[in-house]
């Protein structure tokens, strides 16, 4: 099975943030999650992706092909909804949609007025009277109406109530049954990428910290906590080690190999969750 | 492209009557007047493109345009043609206008070869900087262009005075090249100096929106 998405050793720069050497692959028929704190270089990834600001050098191919010298046909099998669903705020859903439909060549206006039936929209409505939650369902029937590949969300779900928020996965879940489909999911909200992911990639101050396969991620990695006075023995084999005045905790990737080089009778030895990992890899300390 | 022009006069429809209106109050007001008719139309398509402009910035429209299929030239481009269509609207609308009040045409010429190259011309430095910054950091330098554009008639007036003075070979040799061509030549050569000028606008519009 091919990728549907590779971004090799990709590089940005801008005055006071830079992005350096981003290594992504995503293969078709899965979702990977894309999570970092605010300000690590999520957005800008996903612009450099989408060809709406101009990488300084790397590769980026969507469905095999370079994202530039293809840009036309690879936006028009792409799907794409922002944070803040971008539409011009005094004109209509309906316009919206009439409008977004003449640029794609697969537009399908019976399944764009279905998506909106669906999530109860009526195509007169002004767009800036919609609440956010309804204007990201609206994206997300832009995004799906032009039968689209692969589907690319920058943090699609922040600041939505968990009804809406478990809606919108469910109808990842639906589009990733076809499995020459992809989502490329941006968020900070890892309890969501932990739902419906199959790779996650995180990324923190412009630099790819891992990405890989989130089962692997979950089973492996594990959140080791002892006492501080103890810290000296461990620290040099843990990640993001964070100290109180009660212990220390860190992230250890392969708890085989810790354990095979420490005892570790007088740890805790924890499952991670995805946001123990974002934490304790990206928090700075204080 | 002319879907992208058109949603251009679609968001602006409201603006467009609006200002359409005060186009008619102006010549109410003036007495009937093709070159009234030619300033007011012409200072509303650079209002229009502004107007545009600003609804792109505030409803992100750019990023809306970038996620489509659309290429970045197409984007860029469809600003030109929507002042152009404006300014075809607005000299068509003018003739009909100076035909129906039987004005001499002369008076019509002559005020399209004025105002259309300075619509033109302030297009042509406002839209690269808008498609650098955007329309709020533009803002500042749209003042600027507002004072040029209303104290550009004094600089004329000063520099014709000044010629009278002094020798100046080189604008008295365009101003008897006008004066010495027939209208419909000094027409037609304003028309294609004011397209060349838009069209090295554009590529200059281009470039700095490719780079962002």
């Amino acid at each position: 099975m091919g990728n549907i998405l590779e971004v090799i050793n990709l590089n940005k720069r801008f005055n006071s943030f830079a992005l350096s050497d981003i290594n992504i692959t995503l293969p078709k028929g899965y979702i990977m999650g894309f999570i970092g704190a605010n300000g690590a270089g999520k957005t800008t990834t996903i612009k450099l992706i989408m060809n709406m600001i101009r990488r300084d050098s790397g590769k980026i191919n969507i469905f095999g092909k370079d994202n530039i010298k293809y840009e036309i046909p690879i936006k028009n099998k792409i799907g794409y909804v922002h944070e803040q669903p971008i539409f011009y705020d005094d004109l209509t859903v309906g316009w919206t949609g009439n409008f977004a439909g003449k640029f794609y060549s697969d537009w399908d206006d019976e399944r764009f007025n279905e998506l909106l039936e669906k999530f109860c929209i009526k195509k007169s409505q002004i767009v800036k009277q919609l609440s956010k939650g309804t204007k990201m369902k609206t994206a997300l029937a832009l995004a799906l109406s032009h039968k689209p590949e692969l589907l690319i969300l920058d943090e699609p779900t922040s600041g939505l109530d968990p009804v809406i928020r478990d809606e919108l996965l469910d109808i990842l879940m639906e589009f990733i049954q076809n499995e020459e489909h992809g989502v490329f999911f941006s968020s900070h909200i890892t309890s969501d990428i932990e739902k419906i992911a199959d790779y996650i990639t995180l990324i923190n101050e412009g630099r790819i910290i891992f990405s890989e396969e989130k089962d692997k991620i979950l089973n492996s990695w594990k959140l080791v906590k002892g006492d501080v006075r103890k810290i000296e023995e461990y620290k040099d084999d843990l990640m993001g080690i964070k100290i109180s005045r009660t212990g220390f905790s860190g992230i250890v990737e392969d708890i085989e190999s810790f354990k095979s080089r420490h005892d570790v009778s007088s740890l805790v030895i924890d499952k991670t969750t995805l946001d123990d990992i974002l934490i304790h890899l990206t928090k700075k300390e204080n | 492209m002319i879907h992208l022009v058109m949603k251009d006069f679609y968001v602006n429809r409201k603006y467009l009557l609006l200002i359409s209106m005060l186009v008619c109050f102006i010549l109410i007001l003036s007495g009937p007047s093709s070159s009234v008719a030619i300033f007011a139309g012409g200072f509303a398509s650079y209002s229009m493109l502004i107007r545009s402009c600003f609804y792109d910035d505030k409803d992100k429209g750019d990023i809306f345009l970038r996620t489509l299929p659309i290429k970045a030239s197409v984007i860029v481009l469809s600003k030109y043609i929507f002042l152009l269509s404006m300014l075809i609207i607005v000299a068509v609308v003018s003739l009909l206008f100076s035909l129906l009040i039987k004005e001499d045409f002369r008076a019509y010429y002559m005020s399209f070869m004025f105002f259309v190259p300075i619509i033109c011309f302030i297009n042509a430095i406002y839209l690269p900087v808008f498609f650098k910054y955007g329309y709020e950091k533009a803002t500042t330098y749209q003042t600027l262009l507002f004072l040029v554009m209303i104290f550009l008639p004094f600089g004329f007036e000063k520099i014709g005075s000044l010629m009278q003075m002094q020798d100046f070979n080189f604008l008295s040799s365009i101003i008897s090249l006008i004066t010495s061509s027939s209208i419909y030549t000094t027409f037609l050569v304003v028309c294609a100096l004011s397209l060349a000028l838009l069209a090295i606008s554009y590529k200059f519009s281009l470039k700095l929106y490719l780079a962002r």
